[in-house]
């Protein structure tokens, strides 16, 4: 595994003073929406983009699944990971309401809510493949504000994703079989003030979600400020976008927490997409200023081993491998180091929980110079 | 649009008929045809319930119409009256019940958002995102529609009787829309499939070159997006177009059109001799 932040160093306690560990479930947490209701995280970990193109959807429900079992929100249409109207399995509740003390409780009616799996519905620009049904049950709707490159380069959706999503009739493929291009910006949205009115109606439509908008890395400054006006609920930066070094995303980092601070934003959850990155790197990013990171590194992963384990057989596609196992045995330690390292990490500023031997790292990120 | 007051409505049942306001005697052709069947909703026997949009929230409001018991005759839908409306956003959103609703007032944006069943008409003006990812019924505004009207409806139909905003139809992905006067810029831009109507002129960029919607125009566009045409309407769309300019109680005749087509899909259709071929990019 690549530690990319490995200049930098999870501080232990400091030797002759007392420690006491942290609290006991120190990775759960919660998103505040405006109307008081709060959305349970259960892991500061989630899947933001899965390549479920890449699998029959059948396959692709039952990886969901099995990720979102292992308490990391996993983000999906239904249309995804459903090829007629069957039942979903990321999409089915857990826990139906009222049977149990640990559903949740609507803040505002207190009436209680089933449980679902970890979800996060993609809210892109364009919607399509969208449907009603995905703001059901979801913890998180993510509105995408900025345009995406699919794995071939292109701002633009390939005629097979728009196939899975759309559904088009045999032998009419949607806008005549090409790529179809993305959008930059809401089209029903006239102002970043009335992005704001956006977000509420999503609220409205997702009455358990938390609303969050997603930015790329490259303007951050401008955007920041411009995505922090609509009020949304918490920010999701792709900084997979860009190829960082480990400096250079930890940098950044840090630089978009300060910059949400200036904003008075500093209490709003930072959720962010770094590309690769090793156990220790989501603990150290989350001592930046993260209250989120994607693993999609460690999922994808499975991806490619549910393409690699398929059957021959024209007429038998099934894997070989049992998802659930197969996904239990890959996340298993990684998650389980997360947990344990996020219980040592002292409350505080960064230069409290993180130090390093490079002044170029302390420089950059705030952390304390170790000499 | 403004921010307006919470949604908030008191339900009564039908007993204030008389208390409505009367319609407005001088009717031009498009309130002709808003209104055919409106007067239905004054008279007959049909049950009729109304609700005040001042008392209840936009989800308590949609809560309290899907109580509304369904006719038995599907012929004869269940009239429910909405009054109070002040430009609240978010109105109406995901309703799914099969009744006829009357809207008295402006109302804000994203009103009917994934609407399904119900055949809505609104007296008024509506803001931004009228029809948002509506999946069937209709919904009818009498007034002006802002921006995106109908954008990334998958069913249905949508009729503005006014003028609507830039981006209609934006992202369209099946269903109906006309408008019976203007459209601002980029209308139909990110369209997949469905029809826009457009009975008067548009602004800048209409159409899409990746669409595949039916953009029908009376008027003149500003301007053509890249890699889009004006065409005649064949046979089979002057037919198609006729029933719908019926239906949506528009008069003129269908050949006023023309119709707004990617040309690649006017050079696929040209080589099939007549026929649409389906894979034209």
């Amino acid at each position: 595994m690549n530690h990319r932040l490995a200049p930098l160093q999870l501080l232990p306690p400091r030797a002759f003073t007392s420690w006491s560990p942290g609290q006991l479930n120190p990775v759960a947490s919660a998103i505040k929406r405006p109307d008081g209701a709060e959305v349970p995280v259960q892991m500061p970990l989630f899947w933001y983009q899965p390549a479920w193109i890449r699998l029959q959807p059948a396959l692709a429900d039952r990886l969901a699944a099995a990720v979102a079992g292992q308490d990391v929100m996993v983000s999906a249409l239904r249309r995804d990971l459903q090829t007629e109207d069957d039942p979903i399995e990321l999409m089915r509740v857990v826990e139906p309401a009222g049977e149990d003390d640990a559903s949740e409780t609507d803040a505002q009616t207190d009436v209680q809510r089933p449980i679902h799996l970890p979800r996060m519905t993609p809210y892109r620009i364009e919607r399509y493949g969208l449907l009603v049904e995905d703001f059901d049950g979801a913890q998180v709707i993510d509105v995408r504000l900025s345009p995406s490159r699919d794995g071939s380069g292109r701002l633009a959706y390939s005629p097979d994703q728009m196939s899975r999503w759309e559904r088009p009739a045999e032998n009419e493929p949607v806008s005549g079989g090409g790529y179809v291009a993305v959008s930059s910006f809401p089209p029903d949205v006239v102002s970043l003030k009335q992005l704001a009115v956006k977000l509420d109606q999503l609220r409205m439509l997702a009455p358990t979600a938390a609303v969050l908008v997603s930015i790329g890395p490259f303007h951050l400054e401008e955007e920041i400020s411009s995505a922090l006006v609509s009020q949304p609920d918490g920010l999701i930066i792709r900084f997979d976008e860009a190829r960082l070094s480990g400096l250079e995303l930890a940098g950044q980092v840090r630089r978009v927490r300060q910059l949400m601070d200036e904003h008075q934003a500093g209490d709003l959850p930072l959720w962010v997409v770094p590309g690769p990155i090793s156990a220790d790197d989501v603990v150290k990013l989350i001592a930046l200023g993260a209250n989120a990171v994607a693993v999609d590194s460690w999922c994808n992963a499975l991806v490619d081993q549910v393409v690699e384990s398929m059957s021959a057989s024209a007429y038998d596609r099934l894997p070989v491998v049992d998802i659930a196992a197969m996904t239990s045995a890959a996340l298993w330690y990684e998650i389980d180091r997360v947990v344990g390292l996020l219980s040592t990490l002292p409350a505080g500023d960064v230069a409290t929980r993180l130090g390093t031997f490079q002044p170029d790292w302390a420089n950059a990120c705030g952390a304390s110079l170790l000499r | 649009m403004m921010a307006k007051k919470q949604a908030s409505a008191k339900s009564t049942p039908a007993a204030r008929r008389g208390q409505l306001p009367l319609e407005p005697k001088t009717m031009t052709d498009s309130s002709v045809g808003f209104d055919r069947d409106s007067g239905m909703l004054l008279g007959g026997g049909a049950t009729r319930h109304e609700f005040l949009m001042n008392e209840l929230s936009a989800s308590e409001l949609v809560q309290a119409i899907a109580t509304v018991p369904p006719a038995l005759d599907e012929e004869e839908m269940t009239r429910v009256e909405i009054v109070g409306a002040e430009g609240q956003h978010g109105a109406m959103m995901r309703l799914d019940h099969p009744v006829k609703l009357r809207v008295r007032g402006t109302l804000g944006d994203y009103a009917f958002a994934f609407n399904a069943q119900a055949i809505a008409k609104v007296f008024g003006d509506v803001g931004h995102g009228v029809g948002d990812g509506m999946l069937s019924g209709s919904v009818r505004v009498r007034g002006n529609a802002g921006h995106a009207a109908g954008v990334g409806m998958i069913g249905g139909t949508l009729g503005v009787y006014g003028s609507a905003g830039d981006r209609v139809g934006a992202m369209l992905r099946g269903g109906g829309i006309f408008v019976r006067r203007n459209v601002g810029n980029d209308a139909g831009s990110g369209a997949i499939s469905g029809t826009i109507v457009i009975g008067g002129d548009a602004g800048e960029n209409l159409g899409d070159a990746r669409s595949d919607v039916s953009v029908f125009i009376r008027g003149q566009a500003a301007s053509l997006s890249a890699g889009v045409t004006e065409a005649p309407l064949r046979k089979k769309q002057e037919v198609q177009l006729g029933l719908l300019l019926i239906s949506a109680g528009i008069r003129g005749d269908a050949s006023e059109f023309r119709r707004v087509v990617p040309i690649a899909k006017l050079e696929a259709e040209k080589a099939a001799r007549g026929e649409v071929v389906p894979n034209w990019r």
